[in-house]
């Protein structure tokens, strides 16, 4: 191992700490996460593309990341381009200021050639590429964290993987031009994403499913649209999904989602839920606001906007994770503080660390 | 102008508007069949069309989908306008340099914004994704670039703009290009604070600041 034997006290603190929350029972403190990725690999002095080509290390990182600042204990070793590699796609991996792996190639990029892209099977999935690093990350996780390990998976966006597989301005033009060859893919992202869901299930149990919304979001399209080629196989991907014995699940709805969060009410949150919504415009969703749909069903995770961890000043930072956590406490099924987005790789360790102290100096339950 | 000249500029604005390809190639060669000038086809028609493609999309009227395939049916229109452009005036006197700053390989909102400024026919270097920052500079020097539209989607880049805004002032192109800035990650204040000349806040601002910015060092077109 390269970093210091784990702090089982502090782990089962802060990881106790969230379990109530997620689990209905009383709980000290706001759970914080800030949703740190590559900037584990970044604080010990590594590259963010040693984060993701290296999952093993990139999960030690993570761990140990994690104690420096007490966070709550909740691990995420992911990156935002799975899938697309395992149906003939490439990934540019990230050098210099590369936050993340980017697709450079689409292996579908025609009507034809998504008309007869063919899911794979789980056979061919758990030895693909993106299931080999997740299985790497997940065993290192399970090895490192024991008891205290959660297996999750990560399906990500219906509509963003069908944008892998066959160009994001494609996706779009044919929401437009052939909505039927759209719907067609979606319903084998749907398939695709149940297999992974499954794969998951099957070597480690209930599993927390990670999904998001993210490229159909308020700002590229109609809030009909984006319930029509993403919510409802979001919906209908999840149901298969927990039915199979996945969840609970973490929505990530990355983004402007101002005008369409609203449309994932009809999406499932078995216990221990999280629904995450960044953006409404360019500000943070209100999540008190967010609160009158999902509050009663499920905990919020914290958006604090990723410029103010990467530009804001140390006072800033604190000032507006004290105003979050204060006005957002009280929400009834939990709210754990976290950031719109990654926390960004380079942000100034002195605004990770103000952001965890406004957190812990008003984050008690009892107040 | 007659009036089945007029119906059929018609016809090529609403087959643009409308992001279908065929009709708008077919709209196209009928305007050139009726002896319409290449140059009125693409401005009168295509460029009429995007007009109301750009608005639509500022009003919430029009989304991506509605606008890439509205762009794919002008462009469409435009490869059967070029062998008949040849030696005709067919742009707006006005060049940007436009791309995605190096480290992010997001290029959807850069795309919009180049899809409207070709659809107002200005002379448009659209450099890519990813692009490293001298290349911003050599291309705005050596095509005498009004403007340098640069963007990022993910926080960690702006570092690159605040880089490229830098190496700006450090060899005077500032003085003589103006700059704008965009994308997710970006707000005014950021631009403000690394000299940027204008911020735009979604892709219809940023094509009325950069209209702007030419029509101040051109004069009105």
């Amino acid at each position: 191992m390269m970093i210091p034997p784990i702090d089982w006290e502090y782990v089962k603190r802060e990881g106790g700490n969230a379990m109530g929350m997620l689990t209905g029972q009383a709980y000290d403190h706001v759970p914080a996460n800030p949703f740190c990725i590559g900037q584990a690999a970044v604080a010990h002095g590594h590259t963010i593309n040693e984060f993701y080509t290296q999952p093993a290390k990139g999960v030690e990182w993570l761990i140990n990341h994690s104690r420096i600042y007490e966070y709550t204990p909740m691990y995420m070793w992911i990156y935002a381009t799975y899938w697309c590699e395992d149906y003939g796609g490439e990934l540019k991996w990230p050098v210099g200021r590369m936050s993340a792996p980017g697709v450079i190639k689409h292996p579908a990029p025609t009507p034809e050639l998504a008309e007869n892209l063919e899911v794979l099977t789980p056979e061919e999935m758990t030895k693909g590429p993106t299931m080999t690093r997740h299985w790497e990350a997940l065993s290192t996780l399970e090895k490192m964290m024991g008891p205290a390990f959660g297996p999750y998976s990560f399906v990500y966006e219906m509509f963003v993987v069908g944008s892998y597989w066959v160009g994001p301005e494609n996706l779009f033009m044919w929401v437009h031009q052939e909505p039927e060859l759209v719907k067609k893919l979606m319903r084998k992202v749907v398939e695709h994403s149940q297999i992974a869901n499954e794969l998951v299930v099957k070597k480690y149990g209930k599993s927390m499913v990670i999904c998001a919304s993210l490229l159909a979001n308020s700002s590229t399209m109609s809030p009909q649209q984006c319930r029509e080629f993403n919510i409802v196989y979001l919906k209908d991907m999840l149901e298969k999904s927990i039915k199979a014995g996945a969840g609970p699940v973490l929505y990530h709805l990355c983004g402007d989602h101002g005008q369409d969060y609203q449309l994932h009410e009809d999406c499932p949150t078995p216990q221990g839920s999280i629904m995450h919504v960044a953006y409404d415009g360019l500000k943070p969703a209100d999540l008190n606001e967010v609160a009158k749909i999902f509050g009663n069903r499920c905990c919020l995770l914290g958006n604090t906007d990723t410029a103010l961890m990467q530009r804001g000043t140390p006072a800033q930072v604190y000032e507006n994770a004290k105003k979050d956590v204060l006005a957002y406490k009280h929400i009834k099924k939990g709210f754990m503080a976290g950031c719109a987005c990654e926390c960004p790789p380079f942000a100034p360790s002195a605004n990770v660390h103000a952001w965890m102290r406004a957190n812990k100096e008003f984050g008690s339950m009892k107040d | 102008m007659n009036a089945t000249h007029d119906q059929a500029l018609e016809r090529v604005a609403n087959a643009v508007i409308d992001g279908r390809k065929k009709p708008t190639v077919e709209a196209v060669h009928a305007a050139l069949k009726e002896g319409i000038k290449p140059y009125d086809i693409l401005m009168e028609g295509c460029k009429k069309g995007m007009d109301v493609v750009g608005d639509n999309y500022q009003t919430k009227k029009m989304y991506l989908p509605e606008v890439l395939s509205s762009a794919e049916a002008m462009y469409a229109a435009i490869e059967v306008l070029k062998p008949h452009l040849k030696g005709e005036k067919s742009s707006t006197p006005g060049t940007i340099v436009i791309g995605v700053v190096e480290g992010d390989v997001h290029d959807i909102g850069k795309n919009i914004v180049r899809i409207l400024l070709d659809g107002m026919a200005y002379t448009v270097y659209d450099l890519g994704r990813d692009v490293p920052l001298d290349q911003f500079i050599d291309k705005a020097r050596d095509e005498k670039a009004d403007v340098i539209a640069c963007s990022t989607l993910m926080t960690t880049t702006l570092l690159s703009i605040e880089d490229l805004m830098r190496m700006m002032k450090e060899c005077g192109l500032n003085k003589k290009v103006k700059t704008i800035i965009g994308g997710a990650a970006t707000n005014q204040e950021f631009a403000d604070e690394v000299g940027a000349n204008a911020w735009g806040k979604d892709a219809s601002e940023g094509i009325n600041k950069i209209t702007a910015f030419i029509k101040e060092r051109r004069g009105a077109t």
